[in-house]
């Protein structure tokens, strides 16, 4: 018996949708599994072609851990559907044959996830995943039937199966099923999360998370009752995994994972061991006994007892962090971007800074208020705001002139005032009478000064700091009694600079001696503004301890003993934490700012998102075919190169965290070699900072520069015949117009022996490079402009004099195709020619300007030269305070509140 | 995020990674030793750079006036001419407080009603201008505008004021620059 053109070899299965057969393709020779469906496309042409357009759609699903779809067709009035045979069992089956160790759960449900997850890019959404609909064969889970669920009509009414697809009719497995699903309410990607959820539970505990008698019950279950909770069934289920299923299965879809990405993360996470599978809300655990204690409690015990003991281990060991005393409440979280909190002198009133109008302002809210309010209206970004010493004025940094400076302005508003020019970061006393900040000296070489009082010119500040080199996205804060400076430097390099790491510095104040502390920590990747805690000895960071934990969290750290501590451990990134000057809360942001892969033609047409997702997407570069681009994405937790195909297809992994031994912290700047089959990019490390170049074919990624060239090297951009290679590199500069780290371009001979010929130097880092389609020219920004300098050498020209964000070349290599900012914050795209300097509006307005830096990254022109690919910030950031912080105060408070007439275990006041 | 998203927030959170105060101690110290004599040319510069910062750097901002100030711009037409109507939305843009008169009237009623911290005015108007200044009770500076001037207007602004705009000719942050150079001496002479 045939199907088309298929040879039915036998049936192996009859289920909900169809009945399934092995059969043969005669054409390929191979056996594969052939689903006649329960279909009467026939009757409704609409319905044939939504069948055929949903399953086409899954065909294109390309992903290990989904079953792969060959062909689709129909034989007469039959539709059929044919995919690859898996010789393996159903997870169904799986679970009825008895319990499942968790490691097996944990990377069961991992693989699941990176399925959907890959389908949710299409973007397809299953709508009737379930334990029968996912197979098992040589321990790789592959999920089935994708779309098939919308596209297969079983008789309306008809809930114990699958029904759709008119508007609002209930389609799906009942115990699966969302509540949004049950109502009969269109559903997303969101609706597979809660399937998955209700499976997940089932694979961990064995029971169904909604069950009732019958369907109709069970539908109402799953709109209005909480399934009891995981570890109540299997208390050996890690917490977080029930932190996970408890997410799956909110009622709200947007209370659900905001990507399916962001689940397989949390789940990869747990599955390696990446986050404790310990509980996350328990009571205290106390902190394991110092190695000298246990072995002096037997003695301590036969000399006084068991009282004595316990008492004495109540008193010594600090308490662990009991968060169930903490409420953590959203105080500003409209939409867009609010961050930099920072509290007044007593404690009633936040100011922030939070986007109105396309520029970050200074905002205030009293906490009894429900209102904020808006008290400047600066033409630049402004950032850093902080409170005089009376809470009468707030200051904060933002352009004056064309330099960034401190300004005030009234807490209750008014018109600001500039206080001194020229001011990156600042930190005022907590008396109010001296300000102590740093100054952008460029080349990445900071100095600090002070003005005391405020407003007197300033003089320089621990003129002998070794660690001057430092970048702009240092901080800086005054510790509370006013003795003592903090200063987080991300250090660059230089000619007296400690060049590896972000270092954590105190300055005693006034006599400016200098020391590095908190030197235990493990890396991180960048700075944030860290907050005093009251005792002038703690402080409370963001940091991204790298191999340590993923994501940026909030740490409280010991600067006098190194100790640190964790404070949250969420699936967004939290910084910037402000303590209240009572130390019982911490207001700080929450933030999910992240890029997207944006395409725009050329001729002026719209700007398009490719990759619509919650993970940090950037850095696109074009294929020589047209046919694919590679991009940087997070979506495991660190940064990945993967390559895709412009239909969204095919997405696979390029570069992963296992292609190198050290931790990645950034990979940027691709450029794809002319002939397809190299990647070279930008890599930092804790090892170093380079160029490698990564095979599109496989294999191991390969340093470009040889080691002996150490040095940081960035932004590599290819000659046409590919055979140079031109980017940025740095060499350090002492004495001269220039001090510190200077940006030179050069070019090499990639897999010759490394040898770097200079171009051209002082080069502006932001501005990646570009080679001219005709290899006549590279594009460099030196100081007043970007230029074209010969690759061969001396020769320039000046091509613009405005400040473009990207630019890349035209393919007839005679204009530049660049974005810049609009003198209303909005995005342009314009064509430069290169000879006349002459620009050409192509897009007025693309958009407004994300107010970030960089705002866009990447910058790529398809191979006909009609289509642009970049990617944009999007920002997403609220503030939240986390009440009822207690520090370790030592043992005599805890010895003192252990005593009847102690103070509180923990005094509060809500916001 | 919602309420409720913060109360997931804080189910989530994690206090198992919290480093061991004392055995970790000497561990990290001797780990963070050996990381120093392994990587000692490492050099991490600029890569801050290209993380996602709130805020555009001051390359990728505007012109911001530093002494943002209450402008008049006295052109006496009829109408007000396009480089005028330019000129009033560069200074708006740089954070300040414009606006335009056309009729000697029109000046005085503006000098008379309140603050102006400036007055905008081309060569040929400035004698009035000055006269009229003097009365008001805000004192503002004046700033001459030359429109295509020559030599000898170039000369005849500087008597009048330290501080000139040149339209066109000028690059427009250069003009708003000299505007904020003559408020800044206005705020010294102040003190």
């Amino acid at each position: 018996m045939n199907v088309g053109p298929y040879e039915i070899l036998g049936e192996i299965d009859g289920g909900g949708q169809g009945r399934i057969f092995r059969a043969r393709d005669p054409r390929l020779g191979r056996d594969v599994a052939l689903k006649m469906l329960h279909v009467a496309v026939d009757a409704d042409p609409d319905r044939r072609r939504r069948f055929l357009e949903e399953a086409r759609a899954a065909c294109r699903l390309n992903h290990p851990n989904i079953l792969v779809v060959h062909d689709v067709g129909s034989d007469g009035d039959q539709p059929y559907i044919v995919t690859e045979l898996i010789d393996g069992r159903s997870l169904k089956d799986e679970l009825d044959a008895g319990p499942m160790p968790m490691s097996r759960v944990l990377d069961l449900a991992t693989q699941i996830a990176d399925g959907l997850a890959a389908a949710h890019r299409a973007p397809i959404v299953h709508r009737d995943l379930k334990p029968g609909n996912v197979m098992i064969a040589n321990g790789r889970a592959k999920i089935i039937d994708f779309g098939l669920a919308k596209a297969t009509d079983a008789q309306p009414g008809d809930v114990g199966t699958h029904t759709q697809t008119a508007a609002h009719a209930i389609l799906g497995t009942p115990p699966y099923m969302s509540p949004e699903q049950a109502r009969g309410s269109a559903v997303d990607y969101r609706s597979d999360l809660f399937s998955f959820g209700s499976m997940l539970y089932e694979m961990a505990t064995r029971r169904r998370a909604f069950e009732r008698a019958t369907p109709i019950e069970t539908l109402t279950a799953i709109q209005h009752d909480e399934p009891p909770p995981l570890r109540e069934l299997n208390p050996r289920a890690p917490a977080r995994l029930q932190d996970i299923v408890q997410r799956c299965l909110a009622k709200l879809p947007e209370e659900r994972y905001g990507s399916t990405a962001d689940l397989c993360h949390d789940l990869k996470a747990l599955r390696d061991g990446r986050v404790s599978t310990d509980s996350t809300i328990t009571a205290p655990q106390p902190r394991p006994i110092p190695r000298w204690r246990s072995r002096a409690t037997p003695a301590i015990a036969a000399l006084l007892g068991v009282a004595l003991l316990a008492a004495l281990v109540a008193v010594n060991v600090p308490p662990g962090r009991d968060l169930k005393r903490y409420r953590i409440v959203p105080v500003a979280s409209d939409d867009g971007y609010e961050g930099s909190p920072a509290w007044s002198p007593d404690g009633r009133t936040l100011a922030y800074i939070a986007e109105r109008d396309g520029v970050m302002q200074v905002m205030a809210r009293a906490l009894e208020s429900s209102r904020a309010v808006q008290l400047t209206s600066a033409v630049g970004d402004c950032r850093n705001p902080m409170w005089s010493a009376d809470g009468s004025r707030v200051y904060y940094i933002s352009l004056a002139g064309s330099q960034d400076s401190l300004w005030s302005v009234s807490s209750a508003g008014g018109n600001p005032q500039m206080e001194l020019r020229d001011v990156a970061v600042a930190t005022l006393s907590p008396d109010g009478q001296a300000l102590v900040f740093l100054r952008d000296e460029g080349a990445f070489h900071m100095t600090l000064w002070r003005s005391s009082p405020v407003g007197l010119p300033p003089v320089t500040f621990a003129a002998d700091w070794a660690g001057q080199a430092a970048e702009g996205v240092s901080t800086l804060r005054f510790s509370p009694d006013g003795t003592k400076i903090g200063l987080w430097a991300a250090s660059t390099g230089g000619p007296n600079a400690a060049p590896d790491r972000r270092s954590f510095w105190l300055f005693d104040y006034p006599s400016a001696r200098a020391r590095e502390v908190l030197t235990g920590l493990p890396p991180v990747s960048r700075t944030h503004p860290f907050s005093w805690l009251a005792d002038s000895r703690h402080v409370v960071f963001g940091a991204d301890f790298l191999g340590r934990s993923p994501g940026t969290h909030l740490w409280s750290a010991d600067t006098e003993s190194d100790a640190v501590e964790a404070l949250t451990m969420s699936s967004t990134s939290e910084y910037e934490p402000s303590v209240s000057p009572d130390g019982t809360r911490i207001a700080f942001v929450a933030d999910a700012s992240h890029y997207d892969v944006v395409e725009m033609p050329v001729d002026g047409g719209a700007m398009v998102v490719r990759r619509p997702n919650a993970s940090d997407d950037g850095d696109p570069a074009w294929s020589p075919t047209g046919r694919q681009f590679a991009y940087v994405t997070n979506r495991s937790g660190s940064p990945e190169i993967w390559l895709t195909d412009v239909d969204g297809t095919v997405d696979v992994p390029l570069v992963t965290r296992r292609s190198f031994q050290d931790e990645t912290f950034l990979l940027s700047r691709l450029a794809m070699s002319p002939d397809g089959q190299r990647i070279v990019f930008n890599r930092d490390s804790l090892t170093g900072a380079g160029l490698w170049a990564q095979p599109l074919a496989g294999g191991t990624a390969v340093p470009v520069v040889p080691r002996r060239f150490a040095g940081y090297q960035d932004s590599p951009t290819w000659s046409p015949d590919g055979s140079w290679l031109a980017f940025l590199y740095i060499t350090t500069a002492v004495g001269g117009d220039r001090t510190g780290n200077i940006w030179r371009l050069g070019k090499t001979r990639p897999g010759a022996n490394g040898e770097i010929t200079e171009l051209r130097a002082n080069i502006n880092f932001l501005t990646q490079p570009q080679w001219s389609p005709d290899g006549l020219w590279i594009t460099v920004e030196l100081e007043d402009g970007i230029y074209a300098v010969s690759p061969e050498g001396p020769e320039q020209r000046l091509i613009s004099r405005d400040p473009w964000i990207v630019h890349t070349w035209a393919r007839d290599s005679k204009s530049l195709l660049a974005i810049r900012q609009s003198d209303d914050n909005r995005l342009q795209l314009a064509s430069i020619d290169v000879v006349t300097q002459a620009v050409r509006i192509l897009n007025p307005d693309l958009g407004p300007v994300p107010p970030t830096t960089p705002p866009l990254r990447g910058f790529s022109l398809s191979p006909d030269g009609t289509r642009l690919l970049t990617s944009i910030a999007r920002l997403r950031g609220d503030i939240h305070i986390l009440d009822g912080f207690e520090r370790d105060d030592g043992w005599r408070a805890r010895l003192r509140r252990l005593l009847p007439w102690g103070p509180p275990a923990n005094s509060t006041s809500s916001p | 995020m919602t309420r409720a998203g913060a109360g997931a927030m804080i189910r989530r959170i994690d206090r198992s990674c919290r480093f061991q105060r004392w055995p970790l101690r000497p561990v990290l110290t001797l780990l963070l030793t050996a990381c120093l004599a392994c990587v000692s040319t490492i050099d991490l510069s600029a890569c801050g750079d290209k993380f996602l910062r709130i805020g555009r750097s001051m390359r990728y901002g505007r012109y911001a006036a530093a002494f943002p100030a209450t402008i008049v711009v006295y052109s006496p037409r009829n109408s007000v001419p396009a480089r005028v109507a330019d000129l009033v939305a560069v200074l708006k843009r740089a954070g300040h407080r414009p606006s335009v008169v056309t009729q000697p009237a029109e000046l005085r009623t503006a000098l008379a009603a309140g603050q102006v911290d400036l007055v905008l005015t081309g060569l040929a108007q400035s004698d009035e201008v000055l006269r009229q200044v003097e009365l008001a009770p805000s004192h503002p500076g004046v700033v001459p505008v030359i429109f295509e001037g020559n030599a000898a207007d170039e000369k005849a602004a500087e008597a009048i004021s330290t501080c000139r705009i040149q339209l066109p000719g000028q690059h427009r942050n250069d003009a708003l620059s000299e505007i904020d150079h003559k408020m800044e001496l206005r705020a010294a002479s102040a003190r």
